[in-house]
């Protein structure tokens, strides 16, 4: 990839806009409320990817990260009717996401079983990439898995409020209120949690960082 | 200075490593399996009986709640028929407290008076002899008949009730009145 420009784009932009989101979500779940049911499958397919990428991250399983997700959306579905949009529908729908995720984890407790996702070509080409390789020995191809899997095992590491926090704010691009909100702390304790998390990622990564 | 940023752009940072991650995304299949079978579960859920014990706890919180509807209405029509009468006796009880006096002088009496037996004896020497014993309910042996049916009152004796003056004594609970006569 010659630029990480798609990669690297915030997911949520910046507040202004996330209010223009929130009410047009608002909008889509009043129309659920009222009946349309298939109202529902719009904020399906603009949040699927998210809520996704999220579990994947937390739990480092495709397969359930795919039944995990569809389980969120059929949760939010049950409950849309009571729904009375005091936080964004995004927020509601991360936090369902994060709180059915963290009760499937500590079920799963320490077995784990990874099944990762394939790496976007694009990434290979990355700048980032460049400058791995630049640094590294190691065939891309050969690289690029490898690092794939360093970067799961050391997530796996942190524990999984840290874990959370990093995944929304670094992967997902949200903001500190953002994830404050979802996770229903202070944006003190979002900023003490990533700081610590990153400290550890940093040590566990530390092959990879120059 | 050109070295110093050119080895900071070379600079790998643990941010740059974990956006990496967003590049592990499913590809166009993978939605489509996962559209369709999402549309699959959310359809059995809506036509998802619930489990048993739900259904029970539903049932009898049903009941419960139209058992307690039904009593809450019962309790507020009894208490509408009922207040007239509670508020006629709040304004007896005045009256009754007269009564109550009345009773404690004529208790009063009763102590201070001479006894039945000598009452009666004063009948039999003292006056005129065509008095006539009306009823004695020392007559009744049944003793379940005795403890439901006894008399409340009993007159020793009667005679031109307009002459002597009477005064009842009733004894709340004990079933038992007495009609003295002097």
């Amino acid at each position: 990839m010659a630029n990480s420009g798609s990669v690297t784009k915030p997911i949520f932009p910046a507040q202004e806009k996330t209010l223009t989101e929130r009410d047009l979500d608002w909008a889509v779940v009043r129309k659920v409320q009222a009946g349309n049911v298939g109202a529902f499958d719009q904020l399906v397919q603009k949040y699927r990817e998210h809520i996704f990428s999220v579990i994947y991250n937390m739990t480092s399983n495709r397969e359930d990260a795919s039944d995990l997700t569809q389980e969120t959306f059929i949760k939010a579905f049950q409950a849309i009717a009571r729904f009375r949009g005091k936080s964004s529908f995004f927020t509601w729908i991360y936090r369902i996401a994060i709180n059915h995720t963290m009760t499937f984890l500590k079920k799963r407790n320490r077995r784990r079983f990874i099944s990762y996702e394939k790496i976007d070509e694009e990434v290979s080409n990355s700048e980032i990439f460049e400058r791995l390789t630049a640094n590294n020995r190691s065939e891309k191809g050969v690289l690029v898995s490898e690092l794939q899997e360093k970067l799961n095992d050391a997530l796996q590491k942190l524990s999984p409020k840290h874990r959370t926090v990093v995944i929304l704010h670094e992967i997902e691009g949200l903001e500190h209120a953002q994830i404050a909100e979802i996770t229903k702390t202070s944006t003190g304790t979002v900023r003490s949690r990533l700081h610590y998390a990153k400290q550890q990622l940093q040590s566990y990564l530390q092959d990879y960082i120059t | 200075m050109a070295d110093t940023n050119n080895s900071h752009e070379k600079e790998v940072k643990v941010e740059d490593l974990l956006r990496l991650k967003r590049a592990e995304r499913p590809g166009e299949v993978f939605w489509n399996t996962f559209d369709r079978e999402l549309h699959q579960r959310m359809l059995q859920t809506l036509v998802k009986k619930d489990p048993w014990y739900v259904q029970v706890l539903r049932g009898v919180s049903g009941r419960i709640a139209q058992t307690a509807a039904v009593g809450a209405a019962a309790a507020f029509l009894a208490l509408m028929v009922m207040r007239p009468a509670l508020v006629d006796s709040t304004r007896a009880n005045g009256a009754n407290g007269a009564n109550l006096a009345l009773q404690k002088n004529a208790l009063d009496l009763v102590n201070s008076a001479p006894s039945v037996d000598a009452a009666m004896s004063d009948l039999g020497s003292n006056l005129i002899p065509d008095y006539q014993i009306e009823a004695i309910s020392g007559s009744i042996t049944d003793s379940g008949y005795a403890n439901e049916y006894s008399p409340d009152s009993f007159e020793v004796a009667s005679y031109d009730r307009d002459v002597y003056a009477m005064d009842s004594v009733s004894l709340a609970g004990t079933g038992l009145a007495i009609t003295l006569v002097y």
